[in-house]
């Protein structure tokens, strides 16, 4: 099928589909053909065909749109009347709109040619047989999606199209069992369910080897029905796809034609009988527009003529000020701003200029909590402890070992894993498991701020930790903080859970409870770059060099960190002056290697490399 | 010691200082978010795929939410202490989608939204802004490009992209101007005001300007890792 002819590179044809609201994800070059692949916003039901794109491409280098029928249905001739017959029933319009429908008889199935096989596994679908195989090209060409019933499966041709009940049942072409939901559309005969309509067709239909007779049904059915029981029984189909996204009411005879006209073409005694189509009155969407707003919202000067013009390539009809909507797009285009929308399409985003906007005071104190948790950083980092991100969940299984209760923390519904199931009613478990983290790190000192969520609010807490004895930097800051809150020890059957070899202090403080006046926060940001760190566990050495009291302890850390790829991490532990003058810098070295366990060997030459260096550079000395 | 902010406080520091400067007011709202403010208010129906298009995390009474971006707390704060424009307001926040954690894909991430209404705001407003943002983040020589985008909450809706050294294009965010139902559910005339609304994720932002290449180590607590951003 061919819509237009466009001289384009593949390259330059998906920067251009891109610029137009159709991104490319990937090109591929498949024998003297390219394939794009395209992702279709979920507004653009329209665009999931190859008619759909063609109007697209059509419209955005303004050519001319090929719409006639192809030569496989210019000649149809319908049988006068066939004997067989199908009887429609609609419970409400609603449900499906339009049900378009031919039976045709004296058909064979058997294998589709090559070439059609070829393209359909070039769109990902798997080839079946000459029927299902034209009725899965044509959605993919037009966007129809079709449907084959072997009619002498259905009982007097009686096809009952329903809302389900609760509780009935369909087994469905990919030999599942479905227990059906309330208000699934389904098509039945006087004595069994046998479609799952607009999702997929019910086994006991099916089409199979020694068919001869077949229903080929184009509908359209209800796009939120369509999505709540695909989505309820958890089956997307190629045709569910489509008409939750919206399927063009004014086309269905054109994809239940083409159809026909491949299937003539495969099996040359086939018969086929009148069309059957039955629909609603459907109205088209009118939509007043005027320039001025257009402009003001896009922030062009275009004239009406031009705005007309850019919709007329759309397919819009316009007619004193009143734009009618295409039926294809009446899912996607409501009001005017919508239409502003294809204006700048047409118009070209990129050419929209750009314009500063002007600064305005704002009167809210809507900031005021954030730059407390700021300031409270700030405050923390300045006194040696090192900011943490937890996930804002807590492992099931820790629950109980915690002292907390299932039923005091708030459940997630569909959890991918046990990790994601319950939040967090506290800072703690995560303090506990950043220590449990870092087994390695010669003394820890963190902090954390974060929500809490209990089963009635969430809130703020800050949360700090240390394996530090000594707990006067704790003191001092809950000092400080002047907030009523303890300092505990993390208690041993906690720690003997985690695998925590030594004692942890902690402080737990709800932000409420700290009234703190806050200043500018810092703004200064990290110019190094993330190097790997290593699937195993890093080594650690202490060095302590004797230096001249003004070295500057970040100038020797910096200094270090450049030796050697291995070492990751150089920190000052403990920095003090002696009588003559000098002061002790002593060192964590942390080592690691990408690729295995640091040996001994390699440590020790590393090691001995460093003092070498670092004696050399600032003329030190290390402290044996 | 080494005794720094978490990577991403320092980054959304950075990030806010540009928007604060254009008097931009920093806001915030809750993780727990109801469906209403997460989905509805912002013009995603029940019934529409548009929905599907954020996997989320769903609590127990099906009515509440972790949200998925902090748009909807826009809708929340104009709502709830019922601002009236000209506004300026950038919602940064956790969010989060319920999604299988690998090295690029993560269930927890920082979005920030950002939200400017006036009389006279238009998407060249909107573009003028975010340009300027990209080239204050990374380069003043780098080159951005807008195009349509779909997110029901704007209308038009664009996204931005920046050119790689490679010649690629990288999405960065998307953008558009206020949808009216949107608007009207902020509790303001819709044909009166025009907001410019974006937002994005600064996860992976982060992770450019540092290089970091495992979205998971941010909330690992791993020190090696929190170790190495100190000044």
């Amino acid at each position: 099928m061919e819509y237009i002819d466009i001289n384009k590179s593949p390259d330059k044809l998906a920067d251009d589909l891109s610029l137009f609201g159709h991104a490319v994800e990937s090109i591929e070059k498949v024998g003297d053909d390219f394939i794009l692949d395209l992702e279709i916003t979920p507004n653009r039901g329209d665009c999931l065909s190859i008619l759909g794109i063609a109007r697209e491409l059509a419209a955005l280098y303004n050519l001319k749109f090929k719409t006639e029928k192809s030569s496989t249905i210019k000649n149809i001739e319908e049988a006068a009347d066939m004997d067989k017959k199908i009887e429609v029933k609609i419970a409400d319009p609603k449900i499906c709109p339009r049900f378009t429908a031919r039976i045709i008889e004296n058909i064979k199935v058997q294998p589709s040619p090559k070439w059609m096989q070829e393209r359909l596994k070039s769109y990902g679908f798997r080839p079946i047989n000459n029927i299902v195989d034209i009725t899965n090209f044509i959605m993919i060409a037009f966007g129809q999606p079709l449907h084959a019933f072997d009619w002498d499966k259905i009982i007097d041709g009686l096809m009952n199209i329903r809302l389900s009940q609760k509780g009935e049942t369909l087994t469905t072409l990919d030999g599942k069992s479905r227990l059906l939901p309330k208000d699934a559309i389904i098509i039945e005969d006087k004595e069994k369910i046998y479609d799952l309509a607009g999702i997929m067709g019910g086994q006991n239909s099916q089409v199979d080897q020694n068919t001869s007779t077949i229903i080929l049904q184009g509908a359209i059915f209800n796009p939120a029905l369509i999505r709540r029981a695909s989505k309820h029984l958890k089956l997307t189909t190629d045709a569910s796809y489509r008409y939750e996204r919206g399927v063009d009411f004014e086309d269905t005879i054109r994809g239940v034609d083409e159809a026909t006209g491949f299937i003539l073409k495969s099996c040359s005694q086939a018969k086929i009988s009148k069309l059957i189509d039955i629909k609603k009155n459907r109205q088209d969407i009118k939509i007043p527009i005027q320039i001025d707003n257009i402009n003001r919202l896009i922030g062009t000067d275009l004239s009406f003529e031009e705005a007309e013009s850019y919709l007329k390539r759309l397919e819009f009809r316009i007619d004193q000020g009143s734009v009618t909507v295409p039926s294809y797009r009446e899912f996607d285009i409501k009001i005017w701003q919508d239409l502003a929308e294809e204006i700048s399409r047409i118009y070209g985003y990129y050419k929209i200029k750009k314009v500063p906007i002007k600064k305005v005071a704002q009167k809210t104190d809507s900031d005021k909590d954030f730059l407390k948790r700021q300031y409270l950083k700030d405050y923390l980092t300045d006194f040696g402890f090192i900011e943490v991100y937890s996930y804002s969940f807590i492992q099931m299984d820790k629950i109980p070992i915690l002292g907390y209760s299932y039923k005091n923390c708030i459940e997630i519904a569909n959890p991918l894993s046990k990790e994601t199931q319950f939040l967090r009613p506290s800072i703690f478990p995560s303090l506990v498991n950043t220590i449990a983290k870092n087994p390695w790190a010669p003394e820890i000192n963190i902090f954390e701020i974060g929500k809490v969520f209990n089963i009635d609010k969430e809130s703020w807490q800050l949360g700090i930790a240390t394996t530090n004895k000594d707990k006067t930097n704790l003191k001092m800051r809950l000092d400080f903080l002047a907030a009523k809150a303890n300092i505990s020890k993390i208690n041993q059957k906690i720690l003997d859970s985690y695998k925590i070899r030594r004692p942890v202090n902690y402080l737990l403080i709800d932000l409420d409870d700290i009234k703190v006046t806050p200043r500018q926060y810092r703004l200064s940001i990290s110019q190094n770059k993330y190097r790997p760190i290593s699937k195993f566990a890093p080594t650690i050495r202490d060095l302590a060099f004797v230096v001249e009291k003004d070295l500057k302890a970040n100038l020797v850390e910096k200094y270090v960190e450049t030796l050697d790829e291995k070492i990751l991490i150089c920190e000052v532990f403990d920095e003090f002056l002696f009588d003559n003058g000098t002061k002790n810098l002593a060192l964590h070295i942390w080592l690691q290697n990408l690729n295995g366990p640091l040996a001994d060997k390699e440590v020790n030459e590393i090691t001995n490399n460093i003092i070498k260096k670092v004696e050399e550079k600032f003329s030190c000395k290390l402290r044996r | 010691m080494k005794n720094n902010l978490h990577p991403l406080t320092q980054f959304m520091r950075v990030t806010l200082q540009y928007f604060l400067e254009y008097g931009f007011k920093i806001a915030e709202g809750p993780e727990v978010e109801t469906e209403w403010y997460n989905f509805d208010a912002l013009n995603v129906p029940a019934d529409h795929p548009s929905r599907d298009v954020q996997d989320t995390f769903w609590l127990k009474d099906k009515k509440r939410v972790l949200r998925t971006h902090t748009t909807g707390t826009d809708v929340r704060v104009i709502r709830e202490n019922k601002l009236s424009p000209p506004l300026r307001l950038i919602i940064p926040g956790r969010c989060f989608r319920n999604e299988a954690t690998d090295q690029t894909h993560e269930h927890t991430f920082y979005h920030l939204d950002g939200i400017a209404i006036d009389k006279e705001l238009n998407l060249g407003h909107l573009i003028g802004l975010l340009d300027g943002y990209m080239k204050k983040l990374f380069s003043q020589n780098i080159i951005t490009r807008v195009r349509p985008g779909y997110f029901p909450f704007v209308e038009p809706g664009m996204e931005m992209d920046i050119k790689m050294p490679s010649g690629k294009w990288q999405e960065m965010l998307g953008a558009g101007m206020g949808h009216p139902k949107v608007l009207e559910n902020m509790g303001l005339d819709s044909q009166k005001w025009q907001a410019i609304m974006f937002g994005m994720g600064i996860d992976r932002y982060m992770m450019r300007y540092f290089g970091v290449d495992d979205i998971r180590l941010s909330y690992s607590g791993d020190l090696r890792f929190l170790k190495q951003f100190y000044n």
